[in-house]
């Protein structure tokens, strides 16, 4: 396992632009899931306010949940569509691994993994962002940025490994011959 | 991973054999043969050159040979060990340490250094990083690259990736080195030069060369040449003399 993930991270560091390019993406997703966590108690304190004006606390609260729900898939979608086309772009790579008799094993873990850190730098730096937009209006309390920050990182990662099994396995399933061939 | 059985024989045996080799493709509704029936076998320290046009199949014969490619029908023997009855897996690992591919449009990657590439079939094994950098650093100046160690393939030209690759195919200490078409994106003088090597490698290191092309003045540099046509071997100048010609011949 641990060749791999050295591996994964070997490539994602080369990558620079690229790698930073695409940890931005999970990031904005990253950011709004911890912007709406981060403020939740503020928006359920506000929405016992507006409660009174006829605004239910429970439309606010959904409408929290509906927006995190849609800031995760937006942010799964993304990995899934960017790791595609890192698999596809290192088709020759991958053709590379097989003649040399890597295992499948290894080959799938490499693109897991890079899936996996991406959700996680991503997770990371949308944390930071939305830490940045959540200071310019109210501050949430320091225990409640924490568990958004967690609960932020944790979702980001899980939710872009599991974006990335379906590129890796297409990684996996490639034949050799045609992967070596492959044009991008 | 699962261990291939490998039986080593004694010092006579062909490293690859194949035995009325066919290989059928499907392309969209036809059907191509790539290989009809091809008997033949490789011995330890023979440079052999298979020969023909595109689409005679001696790209697929090598695939073959090397076990990435399953045959349609009929056996090849490598190292002693048919590779009918292997998974997949068993496969990758018989690949992984007994061949050694070198392809022509190089396949090194672009973000890693030579020493990198070269030391790419390795770095997903239980091995010692330091011996593995000083064994690939050995082996680029041994192609001639020793002050390209630590330059990416943008910085190379076409045939000193090409090197690199010779390299890289040569790390897991393998026993067949197969080229398949490893002068085809080179000028004449650059493709000359690679020759040169892989004949300067068979001669010095023993190492079991295969090598496919369309060009005839590379055979001109090989003991023995099978030519192919139509997924068939036409003619073959003979197996057993190369071994004992090649202390013989100089480079």
């Amino acid at each position: 396992m641990i060749r791999p993930l050295k591996y994964s991270l070997r490539m994602i560091s080369r990558a620079r632009g690229s790698a930073l390019l695409r940890s931005g993406a999970v990031a904005v997703a990253a950011a709004l899931t911890f912007f709406v966590l981060a403020q939740s108690s503020t928006v359920r304190a506000q929405a016992q306010d507006l409660a009174v004006g006829g605004i239910g606390v429970d439309t606010i609260e959904r409408a929290t949940i509906s927006l995190t729900i849609i800031a995760v898939i937006v942010g799964a979608l993304q990995v899934g569509v960017l790791m595609t086309r890192v698999v596809l772009q290192r088709m020759q790579e991958i053709g590379v691994l097989k003649a040399a008799g890597i295992s499948s094993r290894d080959i799938f873990l490499v693109f897991l993994f890079e899936s996996l850190i991406y959700g996680f730098v991503g997770g990371v730096i949308g944390c930071l962002v939305g830490l940045v937009i959540a200071a310019l209006g109210p501050m949430p309390g320091g225990e409640e940025i924490l568990r958004a920050f967690v609960i932020t990182v944790a979702l980001s990662t899980i939710v872009a490994t599991l974006a990335g099994l379906a590129p890796a396995r297409r990684a996996v399933r490639a034949p050799a011959v045609e992967a070596i061939n492959h044009a991008w | 991973m699962n261990e291939t059985q490998v039986v080593r024989g004694a010092g006579s045996e062909p490293v690859v054999e194949t035995r009325d080799l066919w290989k059928l493709f499907k392309l969209g509704d036809e059907v191509v043969k790539a290989l009809k029936g091809v008997t033949l076998s490789v011995d330890p320290g023979e440079l052999v050159v298979i020969m023909g046009p595109s689409g005679s199949g001696k790209s697929t014969m090598l695939h073959l040979m090397g076990g990435l490619e399953r045959p349609t029908k009929g056996e090849i023997v490598l190292e002693g060990q048919p590779l009918s009855g292997l998974t997949e897996s068993q496969l990758s690992t018989m690949r992984h340490r007994a061949v050694g591919f070198i392809f022509q449009s190089y396949n090194l990657i672009p973000l890693l250094t030579a020493t990198e590439n070269v030391e790419l079939p390795l770095v997903f094994d239980d091995v010692d990083t330091g011996e593995v950098r000083r064994n690939c650093a050995e082996l680029l100046e041994r192609v001639g690259l020793g002050h390209r160690l630590d330059h990416t393939p943008s910085r190379m030209s076409g045939g000193e990736q090409q090197r690199v690759a010779i390299a890289r195919a040569l790390i897991g200490r393998p026993r067949l080195l197969l080229a398949d078409e490893p002068t085809a994106n080179l000028d004449h003088k650059n493709g000359e030069a690679i020759i040169e090597l892989l004949t300067t490698l068979n001669h010095e290191m023993g190492m079991t060369t295969v090598i496919s092309t369309h060009d005839r003045s590379v055979a001109e540099h090989a003991s023995r040449v099978i030519e192919m046509r139509d997924g068939k071997v036409i003619s073959d100048s003979g197996p057993g003399q190369a071994a004992a010609d090649n202390h013989l011949t100089t480079a």
